[in-house]
């Protein structure tokens, strides 16, 4: 691939977004780290504790640093279509992350057309959440890198098919024992350990982790709605299909507004979002 | 069944709600569920300090 490019990623600053940057940041010359903001998203700022240390790293010049608030795309992911898709889709209508990662892709889409950029990356793992979190799932990756490709716009995520940590131990947790990997499992903790970027192979969950990232608690209603009571009941194949189905509809709808907007229709709901 | 009260108690009513009232509500949801993780892992820290230091 040919230098002189630029490319966005979706950065959080935690170890899975910071490993994408550690992957992309020497094949483009300008990097746009772009983090999200809205209403329930908490210490937004930690997440500069990282970008300054990649700063030291690849240089100052190599990132363009934006911070963007979503409250309103958010609300109209949550709220577009509601009661439809409260009675088709019941508690899904709680997959908080699943529809702010939504809300930051559809910002994030229009922020590489206004700056004539078609490459995105983030840290979305196979892994996370224990393979089951609504935001990261293969089904609603598809629907996402479609809804991109849309708009010419190529999305991926180069850490998606690594190993994802294994759970803390309650030893590690106590702080009795150190919580490193096998040799033979190469998770994102491990590649920036081997870096030098962190000490520990794992530090999700720990306080360093909190102090580089934003707080959020709301997942707990979905993981009690759709990750303990939907998948006991109906399975974990019923539970990606219907995910995969709930993303596709809010996708498509997204797409509407995205494609009505650059059309210049003054109908689109997407212009009363877009300067935020 | 004490399990699908609980759900559809819980999470049926943030279904009704508006979007700020949600998000409130469910961060309120998730401060009790984390309050019950951290006295838990308090008291098991306080434990397991004074074994050690017992042993010591």
């Amino acid at each position: 691939m040919g230098k002189n490019k630029e490319a966005v990623i979706l950065y959080s600053g935690g170890t899975d977004s910071t490993c994408t940057v550690f992957f992309k940041a020497e094949e483009f010359d300008k990097i746009h780290l772009i983090s999200y903001k809205r209403f329930g998203i908490f210490s937004a700022g930690n997440i500069d504790y990282n970008v300054l240390r990649l700063q030291d790293i690849f240089g100052k010049d190599k990132f363009v640093r934006k911070v963007i608030n979503i409250d309103k795309i958010y609300k109209l992911v949550v709220y577009d279509d509601y009661l439809k898709n409260l009675f088709k889709f019941g508690f899904f209508n709680l997959a908080v992350c699943g529809q702010c990662k939504m809300a930051m892709h559809i910002r994030t889409i229009l922020y590489c057309i206004d700056n004539k950029i078609n490459i995105v990356f983030d840290g979305a793992n196979k892994d996370a959440g224990s393979g089951i979190a609504a935001d990261q799932t293969k089904e609603v990756i598809d629907v996402i890198t479609s809804l991109y490709k849309a708009f010419d716009i190529s999305y991926s995520s180069p850490v998606y098919e690594m190993n994802g940590p294994k759970n803390l131990t309650w030893q590690a947790k106590f702080g009795l024992i150190k919580n490193e990997e096998t040799k033979d499992v190469k998770t994102t903790g491990t590649f920036l350990k081997q870096k030098g970027f962190f000490d520990s192979d794992n530090v999700k969950g720990s306080r360093i982790d909190k102090k580089m990232q934003a707080r959020c608690f709301q997942q707990f209603l979905s993981n009690m709605a759709l990750n303990s009571y939907y998948i006991e009941r109906y399975g974990i194949e019923k539970y990606k299909k219907t995910l995969r189905d709930f993303f596709e509809a809010k996708s498509q709808k997204m797409m509407i507004y995205i494609k009505d907007l650059l059309n210049k229709n003054g109908k689109s709901k997407l212009y009363l979002y877009r300067e935020e | 069944m004490i399990k699908k009260f609980f759900v559809y108690i819980i999470c049926g009513a943030a279904l009704l709600m508006p979007c700020r009232l949600r998000i409130l509500y469910a961060e309120f949801v998730g401060w009790i569920v984390q309050g019950f993780y951290f006295i838990y892992y308090h008291i098991m820290k306080t434990i397991l300090n004074g074994l050690e230091n017992g042993k010591k």
